[in-house]
């Protein structure tokens, strides 16, 4: 009898270290697919719509398109308001960034921003735009899942380097897209709130055709609506040099 | 008068108990009183420069900045770069604080050979930490314009952290939450605290200690005083209990009506105290000297309440008077409030003195005067006025000429008179707050926010380019420095582009140009949302009135000139509120005694009845008032929002010495006394009273002299000056002048 119940005792240990074990395990894995997903396409070209709303609710709306090849290749136009019409930014490997003034009608070279910086009038930072997969920048952790969503804390390789102390990712189960991301400052507060919404597939990839990104302290939101997108079209490298910049 | 003392007497118990239970009724709600030591908030709400400037407050977070001064040998040591940015870090999680400002966050635009940068002046995440780097980040910072003098000092030795606190929040308690945070962080740098936020909440420091110091001093010394002269409990604790039922009263209306208490009239209870505790003391004093018999008790009463009824009333309505003036002359909130609850507590006290007091004197037994000690030993005080009667008397010319040549050489000083405004004043030297103050005027060219705004499409060049010359003519005032504006980055990004340092010539340019700043905090701070408002920022060190003035107008004059369909031009900040404080303050000075002079010599003309007895009254009152004056000039006392109520107290104050004096005069004028004889008697009777009246009010306001504001202590200093010349007054000059010119008080016809 007595043997019995220590039996029982050592397989409930044995199997909640299991469980624990393929928790850490289990948040690698869904980190790298949560990559995988969102850095799935060889190349793409997007149309944007994006929202600026200040902290009286004033909102400003700006036009994009943007086409990005590999993970480090990108080039964004403004299309909108008028008299920003063709501003134009390309990023090249190496924090090589190039912008392009119409009004100007030269280039200049802008070095390497600020990380904590706000990327164009938006609640998006530089940090919060880099394209760099997850799992390089944080070491993650499952925090709980439900039959919807794993729940994921991520923390920072390198703390110093970051404006955050962790982020919370909210995983859709079926697809491996992350629908919430929340920022926390380093006093642990919740900082900045990301929510991506009507997350459609096109073709074999999943992509968000509305997110949100909320400033929680100042009361500040970027919302940011693809109005078009193609994936995979062949772009060629010739579209990203100067000369088509200013074009 | 004889009516009011017999109901007095035949509902003494009713009064007795209603004004206990009025007292405790009313005190509850002490407890509620709030404290105000917003300063914009003492200013009239509907003025055009106030609203601007809150305006500028609320849209822009720009008004209200506490600023902490970094001192260090070395403000670009790696250790020191280190400590901002940590505290930076720290404040912005601060409750009440917009944005906070400091070398390690500012923003900076770089121009390299090939291309520029928009960044932060130090990359808070990658600190400089070698020699070299550090050399070369200090050589930039104090080269740059936008930095040096603004956020560093120009020896590299202090460097600010900006804190922008919002409109709503209470600025006093952001205040003590920035505190705590730099407490916390336990920093090796010195860190001076700077800016309205922390002088507000050192007022609002000051204004408790000053309650909780000055009360108790001034009811004890109050007390002292008044027992030594009487050597009765009776006669000392009477007056005193009715003004303090009086100030109950009238604090605790504060608090029923929602009126907060201010640095002005948390001198309340202490004016009270000194002004109000004379009626108690004349009714007590009448009642010693004749209610004498057991027998006729009540009727002596009677008679001594009707005796002295009416001079008590109009030395209280005429201190009334006094403060009701402030409350029609003034532009200020606060001189208003102070107006109304000290007239009203005068009020109340003298009716309290005139019902309270012998409702329960009634009560006691008749007082023995101490025969046998007063019969063989003359109190000294009253030796000495027997002595001063028969000077007065005989002296009579040499007390009017002394007086008129006291009165041309007060006259002199007049026109020395300073004006204040600044708050930073209100603090004694070699408090943190002044040195912190010339400190921030030393190095950063002050901390006094001066503001332009300008409408019209920013993004237009004509516009961008007034703003630009606005704010370089801003910086060419005398004592104005650190002029910003929009205009500022657009020329350095301007100059990156490589078009040189100047205005783009074109709106596309500029709405290029601004896209790169779009949505920085420092770029919401000086432009609107629609962009077809912007403010020009600047600041002045603390200054006299008329720098402040000059300026004002100054600036007035140049928006006046350069205002146009395109681009509308308008002005505020301190100078244009302090300019508006300077003003109303003479106004306020001006009307205030006018309307007091007018009212008190109608009441002369009442109490005695000819216009040349009434002119006698006037003079002792004429006396005070211009010795006042001129003693401001030559000792430096300045005209501020607490001395300027000195000439409507005075003259409401300063009557009642020779409305008594002249009431008692009549009287024996009356019982058939020859001018001379009635003078003297006069001198040995109410001159006693007056005396000791003089002295108990000099002593309870020179208790302000411990007041840790300043203009607290020096309205205490004037208004003991004020009441010895105006009792001195009372009792040398104004009988000699009576017996020199042999004016008759009394209608021929009374005289015998």
């Amino acid at each position: 009898m007595n043997k019995n119940v220590f039996k029982i005792f050592v397989l409930l240990f044995a199997m909640f270290c299991w469980q624990n074990l393929n928790a850490q395990g289990n948040a690698v894995q869904i980190l790298e697919k949560v990559d995988d997903v969102m850095n799935a396409a060889h190349d793409q070209e997007v149309t944007v719509r994006i929202s600026i709303f200040d902290r009286r609710g004033n909102e400003s709306v700006r036009e994009l398109s943007m086409i990005q090849k590999g993970s480090d290749k990108r080039m964004i136009k403004f299309l909108s308001p008028a008299d920003q019409k063709g501003i134009a930014f390309l990023s090249l490997p190496n924090d090589n960034l190039t912008m392009y003034m119409p009004a100007f009608g030269r280039t200049r070279k802008v070095a390497g921003h600020v990380r904590n910086s706000k990327f164009a009038g938006t609640d998006y930072t530089y940090e919060d735009m880099e394209a760099k997969r997850y799992l390089d920048k944080y070491n993650p952790r499952l925090l709980g899942a439900d039959d919807e969503a794993y729940k994921l804390e991520l923390i920072p390789k390198d703390l110093e380097k970051s404006e955050y102390s962790k982020i919370h990712v909210t995983v859709r189960k079926s697809n491996f897209y992350p629908l919430i991301v929340e920022y926390f400052d380093k006093r642990g507060t919740a900082a900045k709130k990301l929510t991506s919404s009507d997350i459609r597939k096109i073709g074999e990839y999943y992509i968000a055709y509305r997110t949100t990104m909320e400033d929680l302290r100042s009361g500040t939101k970027t919302i940011m609506q693809i109005t078009n997108v193609r994936f995979d079209g062949n772009l060629s490298d010739d579209l990203f040099t100067e000369r088509y910049l200013t074009r | 008068m004889k009516k009011l003392a017999s109901i007095v007497l035949r509902f003494r118990l009713l009064i007795i108990i209603l004004s206990i239970g009025l007292t405790i009724a009313l005190g509850i709600n002490l407890k509620n009183i709030k404290i105000n030591s917003d300063v914009i908030s003492y200013l009239p709400a509907d003025d055009e420069s106030v609203k601007l400037f809150k305006y500028v407050a609320q849209n822009y977070s720009m008004s209200w900045t506490a600023i902490l001064i970094v001192e260090s040998e070395d403000i670009f040591s790696a250790e020191t770069v280190s400590n901002i940015n940590k505290l930076t870090e720290e404040l912005k999680f601060v409750e009440g604080i917009d944005f906070v400002t400091s070398i390690t966050n500012v923003m900076d635009i770089r121009k390299s050979e090939d291309g520029f940068e928009i960044n932060r002046l130090i990359d808070s995440y990658e600190l400089p930490e070698t020699k070299e780097e550090l050399q070369i980040l200090k050589n930039y910072t104090l080269q740059n314009e936008l930095f040096k003098g603004r956020i560093v000092s120009e020896d590299g030795k202090y460097s600010l952290i900006v804190c922008q606190i919002n409109d709503s929040f209470d600025k006093s308690e952001a205040a003590t939450k920035i505190r705590q945070t730099v407490d916390g962080l336990n920093l090796p740098e010195k860190i001076y605290f700077e800016g309205m936020p922390f002088q507000v909440q050192s007022i609002l420091q000051s204004i408790i200690d000053d309650l909780l110091l000055l009360t108790p001093l001034i009811v004890i010394l109050i007390l002292l005083t008044l027992y030594l002269s009487f050597r009765s409990w009776r006669a000392v604790l009477l007056p005193i209990l009715a003004v303090g039922m009086g100030i109950v009263w009238t604090i605790s209306l504060m608090a029923i009506f929602g009126v907060a208490l201010t640095p002005l009239s948390d001198a309340l209870p202490v004016v009270l105290f000194a002004v109000g505790s004379a009626y108690g003391i004349h009714v007590v004093n009448k009642i010693k000297i004749s209610v004498t018999s057991k027998e006729h008790k009540m009727a002596e009463l009677e008679n001594a309440i009707s005796e002295i009824g009416l001079a008590v009333i109009l030395a209280g309505i005429t201190t009334v008077v006094g403060f009701i003036s402030f409350i029609f002359s003034s532009y200020l909130n606060i001189v208003s409030d102070l107006g109304i609850f000290a007239a009203l507590g005068v009020f109340f006290i003298l009716i309290l003195s005139l019902t309270f007091i012998p409702a329960v004197i009634s009560y006691f037994p008749v007082e023995k005067i101490k025969k046998s000690k007063k019969e063989n030993k003359e109190n000294l005080l009253d030796r000495f006025l027997k002595k001063l009667s028969f000077f007065v008397i005989n002296q009579k010319k040499v007390i009017f000429y002394t007086a008129i040549v006291l009165i041309i050489a007060a006259i002199t000083g007049i026109p020395l008179i300073k004006r204040k405004v600044d708050i930073v004043e209100y603090f004694k030297q070699g408090t943190d707050i002044r040195k912190t103050a010339s400190l921030m005027n030393r190095e950063f060219g002050g901390s006094q926010p001066i503001q332009i705004i300008i409408n019209g499409d920013i993004q237009d060049p004509a516009v961008m380019q007034s703003i630009k010359n606005a704010s370089i003519f801003l910086n060419s005032l005398d004592g104005v420095s650190n002029a910003r504006s929009i205009a500022d980055y657009i020329e350095e990004m301007n100059d990156a582009m490589g078009e040189g340092k100047r205005i783009p010539d074109t709106r596309e340019k500029i709405a290029n140009l601004w896209f790169m700043i779009d949505g920085e905090e420092v770029i919401t701070q000086m432009v609107n949302y629609d962009k077809n408002e912007a403010v020009i920022y600047a600041s002045m060190p603390n200054v006299t009135a008329q720098r402040v003035h000059e300026i004002n107008d100054t600036l007035n004059n140049y928006i006046k000139n350069n205002d146009s369909e395109n681009t509308r031009f308008r002005v505020t900040g301190m100078q244009a509120v302090y300019s508006k404080l300077d003003d109303s303050m003479y106004k306020n000075l001006m009307q205030s005694m006018v309307l007091a002079f007018i009212f008190i010599f109608v009441t002369m003309i009442f109490l005695i009845r000819t216009i040349r007895g009434a002119l006698v009254g006037m003079i002792t009152l004429f006396f005070s008032i211009v010795i006042i004056f001129g003693f401001m000039g030559y000792v430096g006392i300045a005209l501020d929002i607490a001395t300027i109520l000195i000439a409507g107290i005075t003259v409401g104050i300063g009557i009642d010495y020779s409305i008594h004096f002249v009431t008692a005069y009549k009287v024996y004028v009356l019982k058939g006394m020859g001018i001379e004889e009635a003078l003297k008697t006069t001198i040995q009777t109410t001159g006693r009273a007056i005396i000791i009246n003089v002295f108990t009010i000099i002593l309870g306001f020179l208790v302000l002299l411990f007041a840790n504001l300043v203009p607290l202590q020096q309205f205490g200093i004037l208004i003991a000056v004020t009441m010895f010349c105006s009792g001195v007054g009372a009792i040398t000059l104004l009988p000699a002048i009576i017996g020199l010119f042999k004016i008759s008080i009394v209608k021929n016809k009374h005289i015998k």
